[in-house]
């Protein structure tokens, strides 16, 4: 039972790096984006392919650590390295053509790996157990060890995408959102700020993604369509775009929700599933557009204030 | 050549189709700035409502006359799976997008999104994930009446028909043939078969194969695009619909100022388009010959595409886009060798991305600038 609470917990994880790094470029750029499964899939088959084309084989444990993280290395690279690809000419889009672009380069990406054999094609990807082999005596070890490793993740895209945005860099990330020209007009050059954005928005999905390949160890392309993308969409909507507490918050949630809830009501209603979540989306969408929290963070809300409010105030 | 030929004819029935569903992404785009993603499910809806309606009113089994009788049955299935999913696209408007009338794109895409994914959904929960064989649209003869047609010559191959119970508890047909395409009919020959039978069904009957090749079938779909495109054309530039329909979309606020409804424009624009998708929906199902829940995301999204490509906001340009990306995507693929054909629906994107890098406002668009 614990093993299962820690594997939720693990991809939970996952879910939340790729949503916070999907709010840099959506909530915090306001560039709408479509293909973060686009990002995603880039860092995990990048991992995978450098871990299985290089591995020496009989690696000991040692060996397999630096590969670990040279792969997460090679993962965020490669994802960044495409975002500059996708980001350079796409940016001078706006609005919803950047969005179907960005949604073209994502289902490429995949099509593209289905189509290469040297990665498994359709069939997917295998790769070795770098830091520890997964078996039943070994599973709680195993998992208890990406949980860490994950939150470590989670936590680093955290602090990067806070430290960024309570800087100059960031303060000019949130005057492009707020109003394009004026914050040219101000001299914010917009170009660089929006590749910037999307790049490190890119090469933090690239990690979820090498994370999410030496987790799994197994991947086929079909995982990365463009549902998982609306998904991940969903998480940082929800919780309010410009709003990091708001967007993992809203993934907890959703994915309490949709794999805990959900998995214990009787098949008939689990059969709604996917029914629920996208009337869950337009209803979000017509009642409050704004998300949870809206672009504020957790402890500037009235309730948050309320209930550890300190001293007399 | 003729291979030549032949790939340019199905691209083009392909681009049709495209087109269909690109008129009415250009519509409502035009006029309310908004990619309604559900638009693919509307073609998805069509196609089913053509479905039923072949299936209820039992077409396998009517002995249609030759060609006007197979036209004039698909064409009241298309004429009642239009109306249906131009319903369906009326009240998805009022309920879904209407209260976000004002707030802000994001929102409204994502809610397109969600209507997209909702219709999808629905789809499944009625209509089964599994894909259903859409009538096939052919002369049929029950076994009584096979001595009247002795000596008669057919365009199309004839079969005889065994039912078969299947182990799912439908039934299936297993086809014997009688006569290839084009030799007279010899009751004799039947009498051989139906003396037969295939795990105790006795023979129920023969079909007649449609007498259309299978070329003036895609020629037909070609037809019908440019006949609905006529009329589409004149009542966009000749009714005083259609002259409010470009006034809202020209300027919205100075429309309503002249005492024009918009909301009446949006609906109608909405109907007309999904309409149009329904249209497309079933000429889809007689020509590929399946429908699913999920068939309708993938044309969708190429369909707008194809919009983009031609110039969203343009009737020609939906239609130019359609034809052209149908052709890409069919001849691409005729000439590369076979273990590219994985990459087929990439070329829509690709073409996208280089469109909109190359020329943004698509082949036929006007850019207007930004307005600050």
């Amino acid at each position: 039972m614990l093993f299962f609470i820690l594997d939720h917990c693990v991809h939970m994880g996952i879910l939340v790096i790729l949503a916070l790094s999907l709010n840099l470029i959506n909530g915090f750029t306001g560039m709408f984006s479509l293909g973060h499964h686009g990002f995603f899939a880039v860092g995990a088959y990048a991992a995978g392919a450098f871990v299985l084309m290089t591995l020496p084989a009989g690696a000991g444990a040692f060996i397999g650590a630096t590969w670990f993280v040279l792969s997460l290395l090679v993962g965020v690279v490669a994802a960044a390295l495409f975002g500059l690809v996708v980001g350079v000419p796409c940016l001078r889009l706006k609005g919803d053509y950047l969005a179907i672009a960005t949604l073209g380069f994502g289902e490429i990406v995949r099509i593209v790996v289905q189509n290469t054999d040297a990665v498994g094609g359709a069939r997917g990807l295998e790769i070795a157990y770098l830091l520890v082999p997964r078996s039943v005596d070994t599973q709680m070890l195993y998992v208890g060890l990406y949980l860490g490793l994950t939150l470590g993740g989670v936590a680093f895209t955290y602090w990067i995408i806070r430290n960024l945005l309570l800087s100059t860099h960031g303060r000019a990330l949130i005057a492009i959102r707020e109003d394009e020209i004026a914050a040219e007009l101000l001299g914010v050059n917009l170009t660089r700020y929006k590749v910037l954005a999307f790049v490190l928005g890119a090469g933090l999905a690239g990690l979820g993604g090498a994370l999410y390949v030496n987790y799994m160890t197994q991947i086929e392309p079909k995982e990365f369509n463009l549902i998982k993308g609306i998904y991940i969409l969903l998480y940082v909507v929800l919780g309010g775009m410009g709003s990091m507490s708001g967007t993992v918050l809203a993934t907890v949630l959703l994915y309490v929700l949709d794999k805990v809830v959900l998995n214990l009501m009787p098949p008939e209603i689990q059969a709604w599933r996917e029914v629920m979540f996208a009337l869950m989306l337009v209803v979000l969408m017509i009642a409050r557009p704004q998300g949870l929290l809206g672009n504020k963070e957790i402890h500037q809300t009235a309730l948050w204030r309320r209930i550890f409010a300190k001293g007399a105030a | 050549m003729d291979y030549f030929l032949e790939q340019l004819l199905n691209g083009l029935s392909l681009g049709c189709i495209y087109a269909f569903i690109a008129l009415g992404y250009t519509m409502v785009y035009g006029i309310i700035k908004l990619i309604n993603f559900a638009h693919g499910e509307f073609f998805m809806v069509g196609a089913f409502a053509g479905y039923f309606v072949l299936i209820g009113a039992g077409v396998e089994r009517l002995g249609l006359p030759h060609p006007l009788g197979v036209i004039a049955a698909a064409g009241v299935a298309i004429l009642i799976a239009a109306l249906v999913s131009g319903v369906l696209a009326v009240v998805t408007e009022r309920l879904a997008y209407r209260p976000l009338m004002g707030s802000s794109r994001i929102a409204a895409l994502l809610t397109a999104l969600g209507v997209s994914l909702l219709l999808q959904n629905l789809g499944i929960q009625a209509f089964t994930a599994e894909q259903k064989g859409f009538p096939e649209l052919r002369r049929y003869v029950p076994a009584e009446q096979i001595a009247e047609l002795d000596g008669e010559v057919f365009a199309g191959s004839a079969y005889a028909l065994f039912e078969v119970e299947a182990s799912t508890g439908g039934t299936n047909e297993i086809r014997e043939i009688l006569v290839p395409r084009g030799e007279p009919f010899d009751a004799g020959s039947f009498d051989e078969v139906a003396g037969r039978q295939w795990r105790g069904a006795p023979v129920a009957g023969i079909y007649i194969e449609q007498n259309l090749s299978t070329a003036s079938r895609k020629w037909l779909i070609i037809v019908s695009l440019a006949v609905s495109f006529g009329l589409l054309n004149l009542l966009v530039n000749r009714t005083d619909m259609g002259r409010a329909m470009r006034a809202v979309s020209y300027n919205p606020e100075a429309a309503r100022l002249m005492g024009i409804s918009s909301g009446r424009v949006i609906s109608t624009t909405f109907f007309i388009g999904a309409f149009l998708a329904g249209i497309g929906g079933v000429i889809w199902g007689i020509r590929y010959g399946k429908v699913e829940p999920f068939m309708g995301f993938l044309p969708g999204l190429k369909a707008f595409i194809a919009a983009v490509l031609g110039g969203i906001g343009s009737l020609p340009g939906a239609v130019l886009g359609g034809v052209l990306l149908g052709v890409l995507e069919v001849l691409i693929p005729a000439y590369l060798p076979s273990e590219y054909t994985g990459y087929k629906d990439a070329i829509a994107f690709v073409a996208l991305i280089v469109i909109l890098l190359v020329k943004p406002s698509g082949l036929l668009g006007k850019w207007e600038g930004d307005k600050v």
